[in-house]
């Protein structure tokens, strides 16, 4: 070891914040992009720093410190996979439980066929969500947002993958509902349009603050509620479907932590720069009513349940939320 | 029963759809997906091998983290670096500062495929190598945190990417060419077919079978376990190079392999040769350099060229010739330049030189009289004879010293590019420049940037600007045991 002891540092130069040493999330999450703000080491007509230039540089969405947002949840790569595993291995069981227990056989064969029509198909929109998640990662302006994204895609993966298990578990069991055919009930079903236009809108919105809003505050809180809590949540347990309601809850723990996440982002932006609130809201406000018009058309299939659900009360209860969470999320920081 | 991956994992994979409210060029833009354009018709076969499942990817991921820090934790946070071999120890830097930050820019051309890539399946390949990415990053942030106690140049772990050291800046001109600031296309094919398939096994496997000769067993867990994460997410790109070729793509996939290949090859002997044959304690050194990238790169990767019906690169005899002396001359620029370095340089000794001359023969007399002659500037003139007296010239697209010559042999070349002359170390890097001159021309290198007034020139002054608070130094102070030993015997 060479002998050179001009001053001894506990943690990089660049995390130290007084004499407080950086948390393990924060050591790992602080400060790695390089790049931010126009900095790429190519020239500026390269498309994708132009790219980069016009939708994270001139965001309307700015703020002078976005290192001042830390993830509620501090996540680490590892704290993640602690976390999934423990969440993927409970789903395991109920899955393992409705093969042992020949659960799928007292499903109702209407209930069945309801699924295959209205539920499979959720994979294609989780998609969507996937994407654009990822998008925002990658558009982040500092590592903790990104770090957020990139986690928050892995989980709509995990929802994938989840009803696709589901979808094919059952279809094995019971037949006549096979997944591959799912695809035709998402482009052709008429309820699912209006999600179908959300979603294909939402992908090309490429300013990353606008992307973020649209995302984390207007369509996730619609339709994470739409589909874990009242489609796989409610109306399910209503038919009889109380294992896919478990399924669904544990994933809409990860919903509940995407929420989590950009409500704090949105008070760090709006405490940092307080006419981020009016950006915001204007995102919010040109967005919501295509979100609504989602919900709105989609629920119309509770009616089309073996046992039916009000779905003007699922409606009422979706919208009511969601316009509770952007509240909370916008509301002036206290102080 | 249970399913079979195979029983549902493609439902949950190929999730594309038709648009109907928008276009499907506007939701894959060509800027950002990548050229030729094709339709989501072209990429619908896409697949790879691994088909890992999210449930499979946290489980496992898991386990390696925990086999990983058990080494970490039973080797002690303490003491680690007390027993380790001087030069081993800089190499640790160099390798840290490299390479931490620059994987967490290769989350986002994981996360550009996770949005742009053309198929569902490539896109759930790419979220989960995203979420690689930010495994490499954070452990070497966490082993690097450890060592700030012994040696505070550890800070290059985190801070590196942040300055504007030379070598730093080379290294961001590359990755953001290669994937920070490119298309998704051209990230597949230039990260993970050419730099991931054809050039990390070196850096990853042959380092951590040096790190465990060199008894850094957290080291070499650590090279050892990424690995197995980038074999997997490297499959991204033989599926993209496939449909590339079969929709009329060839030739651009020939351009992307050459000018990846050169590229990757810069920093690789910039990098990993210096360190192998230079940083390596002599016991340690399993093969030279050359013998590594003989093996593991010109045989086992010139076969994925052979299957794409792909050509070698056009400059590859070029490529084998340097193979024999470009990153001895560059361990000469290094030590030269040593005090713009966040790591110390040493001589080599005369077993090292004994060494070299086995693996390498002729070094000695090509390079041996250099070193000759640094020893000899030592015992006259000492620390200040040693060190340059003038700028290095940059190469304005790799940004490396243009110190690769052969010997006798200069490769250096120009170029006069809408008024403005530009330097490059090489014919393939000025080849490079050439193919998409708007992609590189406005760039300015440290010396461009020096002589515009941009940064200073007093060379202290440019230290800092570099970000070097502690300069690389001579690894033994200039006390090399060898000279001490020979000026007793002759006195």
């Amino acid at each position: 070891m060479t002998e050179r002891s001009e001053k001894k540092l506990k943690t990089y130069s660049m995390l130290q914040t007084g004499r407080r040493l950086p948390s393990n999330y924060e050591l790992v999450s602080s400060r790695l992009h390089y790049h931010y703000p126009h900095n790429f080491e190519l020239s500026n007509e390269n498309p994708v720093s132009k790219w980069y230039y016009q939708y994270r540089e001139s965001s309307p969405l700015q703020a002078h410190d976005w290192e001042a947002f830390a993830d509620p949840r501090s996540t680490t790569y590892r704290g993640y996979n602690e976390l999934q595993n423990d969440k993927e291995t409970v789903v395991d069981g109920l899955l393992r439980e409705i093969d042992e227990s020949n659960y799928d056989d007292e499903l109702a064969a209407e209930w069945v066929t309801f699924l295959h029509r209205w539920y499979g198909a959720w994979r294609f929109p989780v998609h969507g969500l996937e994407m654009i998640s990822a998008y925002v990662g990658q558009m982040a302006p500092v590592s903790r947002i990104t770090n957020a994204g990139a986690f928050q895609s892995a989980d709509e993966m995990r929802r994938i993958q989840r009803i696709a298990y589901r979808s094919a578990q059952l279809n094995a069991r019971r037949g006549g509902c096979e997944p591959g055919e799912q695809k035709a009930f998402w482009e052709d079903g008429e309820p699912f349009q209006a999600v179908r236009e959300l979603i294909e809108r939402a992908l090309i919105a490429y300013d990353w603050g606008e992307a973020f809003t649209v995302l984390n505050l207007v369509i996730k809180p619609h339709l994470d509620r739409l589909l874990n809590e009242e489609l796989a949540g409610v109306l399910a347990a209503t038919n009889g479907d109380t294992m896919l309601r478990e399924i669904h809850f544990s994933l809409n723990e990860d919903a509940l932590w995407h929420r989590e996440w950009s409500r704090e982002l949105a008070r760090v932006a709006i405490a940092d720069t307080p006419v981020n609130a009016d950006r915001f809201a204007a995102w919010v406000d040109e967005w919501r009513p295509r979100a609504v018009a989602a919900v709105e058309s989609y629920v119309s299939v509770f009616e089309q349940a073996p046992v039916r659900v009000d779905a003007n009360g699922v409606f009422a209860r979706i919208t009511a939320a969601a316009e509770e969470d952007v509240k909370a999320a916008l509301a002036t920081p206290v102080g | 029963m249970a399913l079979q991956r195979d029983d549902w994992l493609d439902v949950a994979r190929k999730v594309d759809w038709e648009f109907r409210y928008v276009d499907e060029r506007e939701v894959y833009p060509e800027v950002v997906s990548g050229s030729p354009w094709l339709s989501h018709e072209s990429w619908k076969n896409w697949e790879e091998a691994y088909r890992n499942t999210y449930r499979e990817y946290v489980q496992n991921q898991l386990v390696k983290d925990d086999s990983v820090f058990a080494v970490r934790d039973a080797l002690g946070k303490a003491k680690i670096t007390e027993r380790l071999d001087p030069a081993w120890v800089q190499l640790a830097k160099f390798h840290n500062g490299a390479i931490a930050l620059g994987e967490y820019a290769a989350c986002l051309g994981e996360l550009r495929m996770a949005r742009f890539g053309r198929d569902g399946a490539w896109r759930t390949m790419a979220n989960l190598g995203a979420l690689d990415e930010i495994r490499h990053t954070q452990i070497p942030l966490m082993i690097g945190q450890d060592l700030l106690k012994f040696d505070s140049r550890f800070d290059w772990t985190h801070k590196a990417y942040h300055t504007n050291e030379w070598a730093m800046i080379a290294a961001r001109h590359l990755f953001d060419d290669m994937f920070t600031a490119a298309n998704a296309l051209d990230t597949a094919i230039q990260l993970t077919f050419v730099f991931e398939t054809g050039f990390t096994n070196l850096q990853f496997i042959a380092m951590a079978a040096m790190a465990d000769g060199a008894d850094d067993h957290v080291f070499e867990k650590m090279l050892a376990s990424i690995q197995t994460d980038e074999s997997r997410h490297a499959q991204q790109g033989h599926p993209v190079l496939r449909t590339l070729i079969e929709n009329g793509g060839k030739e651009y996939g020939q351009y992307l392999l050459d000018k990846m290949w050169w590229r990757s090859w810069r920093i690789f002997l910039a990098l990993t040769g210096t360190s192998m044959d230079y940083l390596t304690p002599v016991h340690a050194r399993r093969q030279s350099f050359k013998e590594f990238m003989e093996e593991w790169i010109n045989d086992q990767f010139l076969k994925n060229l052979e299957e794409f019906g792909l050509e070698k690169p056009w400059f590859w005899d070029q490529f084998v010739e340097e193979l024999d002396h470009a990153h001895h001359s560059f361990q000469l620029g290094l030590y030269t330049y040593r005090q713009t370095l966040w790591f110390d340089e040493p001589v080599p000794s005369p077993e090292e030189r004994a060494w070299l001359e086995e693996k390498y023969p002729g070094w000695t007399e090509t390079y041996g009289s250099i070193w000759d002659n640094i020893e000899k500037m030592w015992d006259e003139r000492g620390e200040l004879g040693t060190l340059p007296y003038s700028l290095p010239s940059l190469c304005n697209l790799c940004q490396l010293p243009t110190a690769f010559r052969g010997p006798g042999k200069n490769t250096a070349c120009t170029l006069e590019h809408n008024g403005r002359k530009y330097l490059f170390c090489s014919e393939p890097c000025r080849w490079i420049f050439q193919q998409q001159p708007e992609r590189f021309a406005e760039h300015q290198s440290v010396i461009d940037r020096i002589f515009k007034g941009d940064c200073p020139t007093d060379i202290y002054a440019v230290l800092d600007w570099m970000g070097v608070e502690q300069h690389g130094k001579d690894l033994h102070n200039g006390e090399h045991p060898w000279r001490q030993k020979r000026a007793a015997v002759s006195a």
